[in-house]
């Protein structure tokens, strides 16, 4: 049951005087904004006023913003995990991954994720600010876009807070312009002392660290009063000591109240624009066009097609007696599969050819090869006769080539357009074997015909029923080249068939392209 | 249907439509009770009005969101339909009864209590004077210690003032906590309380395990007190937990460290 209303009770009705204390530990109450130059998150509790910027800025810094979130979404349905439960191995490959995505492909908003990247410091909180706000625009309307937009802004937002030095977090909370002072109170030396037993017991070492160290640091550690309800993740764990309604939370796990400060913030501001929402949207059609933009760019991804492989990456010469091979080291299993029934039934239906045909223009197969490659399959192995053939295949191939008719170069079928379109039937082999092939058959067939290993193929299963599709791709690509946590998935059969040459020709530059 | 089941029916379901109305009229306290949910005098709040009721009817007709603007209206229903159950739902942003006629937007669940439910069938492995919806003086001691931790870590650790303990009637206890934090809190944060009082990992179809590590938690620390004092007679005198093999048995795959669990088996 989710209430709608969300009330703050920052003081229960039955509290017992617990006298607010004069007495600040040292290392809290030095520290302030200013004292730090390091890093800082923006609150997002207000919009900064009287503010102009263009159009084109507007739509920049939100696409921008909406990519950070995409690709967080994307690294963690990668690996398994969020930010909040993820031990600290996969902490840093959370981290890493996420830097190898968005390496190049962040300007103004590169210090969220690069933050010893300055750049135009100046405009940097602006920035950060301008772009959630105009995000929590598009996204305010339905409950589910908000839901989505809350929770990854939060693992943003953990991501960015869990890499400050305990100083700099303590600073945060110190900081005056926000609300968040209400939250939390910092316990007196005298209270702690009166409970030092209970809040040592609470910390959860499991029985490794020494009763010296333990009590060392027990000195020089802060510990601040919130109520319960503003620590849901402390309280589960159990790895707070609780008091009349009061949870003691040192200062490693401040994160908890200072996150939960930030959800109930933000839902609760999103939820009162959503009410709001039809008035925005009869003011001006510019910005309701860029957000209707954005709000479908947050569910198919923001590249665009031609960013998501690049036909002239493609180098090596490609002759069609090379597929067989090429077809079991390089490409995906929906273009392998449709490689292999060609092979074996010397025929194709037409979507199943239209979708081979392209991706093997786009990996560099010259129109001669395809000719070739088809005449060979159709007429010499199979059935058809000669006449045939050049009455009802010649032309289709050149004109995919772009040499009839418009002379159009048709662009391959990217993952979305694949997954989408009509389904393969009896006799029908097109389509994404992950979205199309029904489990069981899914798994029979990595198993035997493809000799894939049990433990990936019920990782790709995994992926699958939550219609992961495309990581599912990528997991089979990181096991047909033996890496590991390579990308976060796999957008386009040809951008899968790069990848792949530039792993394989790359690693051993000497041997011919043709023995690989 | 034979005269002897008949007989079997009237000893196990002595309750029949006709004595039913009987005990509502006559006995039922409906206005306490309607006093008691709606914080003060049921006419006078308006939020007695929203509150939902659910009746299980005879042959498990089962009604929902009924909902009453005062005690008097409510005694009527239940003299008319004689529930055999009754159970109280969540105060809503409008009348439960006109639900049909709102939107999401419109009506939805505003507070509830918090509410926890102890059934005696959970201890079903660690009781064998009883199993399923028996119960009696001897396992009743297993509810008791349940009552006083649970009680505690409302009260010490939560500071919740305001909660009521109550026999369910056949298995097991309720626990209303009736604070206005408690009725506020949202559905995450009452799934973290529940998990944070667990201690059991494991259900039904897996093998039920406790693993804690020194220093216990201040709360466990206390709930292990409070059982301590009773352990000894519960479990040797009440239980004879390990009077025979088959009990030993069942005692030795509850011990985790196995160097310990081969010297003995």
């Amino acid at each position: 049951m989710e209430y709608r209303s969300t009330r703050f009770s920052l003081h229960s009705s039955a509290s017992p005087s617990i006298k607010n204390s004069n007495v600040n530990s040292t290392n809290f109450s030095s520290l302030s904004l200013n004292s730090t130059s390091g890093p800082y998150i923006p609150y997002y509790d207000a919009y900064p006023e009287d503010l102009t910027i263009s159009l084109e800025l507007f739509q920049t810094l939100a696409i921008e913003r909406l990519k950070i979130l995409k690709t967080i979404e994307q690294v963690l349905a990668r690996l398994n995990t969020t930010l909040s439960t993820a031990p600290t191995y996969k902490k840093d490959e959370i981290e890493k991954l996420l830097r190898k995505e968005l390496k190049d492909k962040l300007h103004h908003l590169k210090f969220i994720i690069f933050p010893t990247f300055t750049g135009t410091s100046s405009n940097d909180l602006q920035n950060d600010i301008i772009s959630h706000y105009i995000l929590r625009l598009a996204f305010c309307p339905s409950e589910e876009e908000r839901r989505w937009f809350i929770t990854h802004e939060l693992e943003l937002f953990r991501y960015r807070f869990q890499v400050l030095t305990k100083a700099e977090q303590l600073a945060y909370l110190n900081d005056s312009t926000s609300n968040i002072k209400q939250f939390y109170e910092l316990v007196s030396d005298e209270e702690k002392r009166q409970y030092k037993d209970s809040l040592i017991a609470s910390i959860q070492i499991k029985g490794l660290a020494n009763p010296s160290t333990i009590a060392k640091s027990f000195e020089t550690t802060s510990y601040f009063r919130v109520r319960f309800q503003h620590v849901p993740d402390l309280i589960r764990k159990r790895s707070c000591f609780l008091a009349h309604g009061y949870a003691y939370v040192s200062d490693n796990d401040i994160i908890s109240f200072v996150l939960q400060h930030f959800r109930m913030n933000i839902s609760y501001q999103m939820t009162c624009s959503s009410k709001k929402y039809e008035f925005i949207q009869q003011m001006d059609t510019r910005i309701e066009s860029i957000l209707k933009m954005l709000r479908k760019k947050r569910i198919h991804g923001t590249q665009t097609a031609m960013v998501a492989f690049n036909e002239n990456e493609q180098t090596e010469t490609i002759t069609f007696e090379m597929l067989n091979g090429l077809s079991k080291r390089s490409f995906p299993l929906c273009m392998r599969y449709l490689h292999d029934q060609m092979i074996q039934q010397h025929h194709l239906k037409h979507l199943g050819r239209l979708q081979y045909r392209l991706f093997l223009k786009g990996i560099g197969l010259s129109l001669d090869e395809c000719m070739k490659f088809f005449r060979h399959e159709f007429v010499t192995n199979g059935q058809m006769n000669p006449a045939q053939f050049e009455r009802e295949h010649v032309y289709n191939i050149r004109h995919a080539y772009g040499q009839e008719g418009k002379h159009t170069s048709y662009t391959p079928y990217s993952c979305m357009k694949i997954i989408q379109d009509p389904p393969p039937g009896v006799n029908e082999h097109h389509g994404c074997p992950y979205r199309h092939w029904d489990i069981p058959t899914l798994k029979q067939r990595l198993t035997t015909t493809y000799d894939m290993n049990e433990e990936t193929v019920n990782d790709i299963i995994d992926k699958t029923k939550q219609h992961h599709y495309q990581i599912a791709c990528q997991i089979y690509f990181e096991y047909q080249h033996k890496v590991k946590n390579y990308g976060v998935g796999i957008n386009h059969p040809n951008q899968y068939f790069n990848e792949s040459r530039k792993l394989l020709t790359g690693a051993t530059t000497n041997q011919n392209a043709s023995q690989m | 249907m034979a005269n002897e089941e008949r007989q079997q029916e009237n000893i196990q379901a002595p309750v029949t439509p006709w004595n039913l109305a009987i005990y509502y009229r006559r006995i039922f306290p409906s206005h306490v009770y309607c006093k008691w949910l709606a914080y003060g005098e049921p006419a006078a709040c308006p939020q007695f009005s929203q509150r939902e009721f659910s009746f299980t009817l005879e042959n498990d007709v089962y009604r929902r969101y009924l909902s009453f603007t005062n005690h008097i209206e409510f005694e009527k229903e239940l003299i008319k339909m004689c529930p055999e159950k009754i159970d109280i739902g969540a105060v809503y942003s409008a009348k439960p009864k006109d639900h049909k006629m709102l939107s999401t937007a419109q009506f939805y669940p505003i507070e509830r209590e918090l509410v926890f439910d102890i059934d005696m069938t959970d201890y079903d492995d660690v009781r064998f004077c009883c199993r399923g919806a028996d119960i009696c003086s001897k396992c009743w001691t297993l509810m008791r210690f349940a009552m006083q931790i649970i009680d505690r870590v409302l009260y010490e650790d939560f500071g919740f003032e305001h909660r009521l303990w109550i026999y369910s009637g056949r298995r097991g206890v309720h626990c209303w906590v009736c604070d206005q934090t408690a009725r506020e809190l949202q559905s995450s944060i009452r799934q973290a309380i529940v998990e944070h009082i667990s201690v059991i990992v494991g259900g039904k179809d897996s093998t039920k395990r406790v693993s804690l590590y020194t220093p216990l938690h201040p709360s466990l620390q206390k709930a292990r007190e409070i059982i301590l004092t009773e352990f000894d007679g519960y479990a040797c005198l009440e239980q004879d937990f390990l009077g025979d093999d088959q009990r030993i048995e069942r005692f030795l795959r509850l011990v985790p460290d196995d160097n310990i669990l081969f010297s003995y088996s």
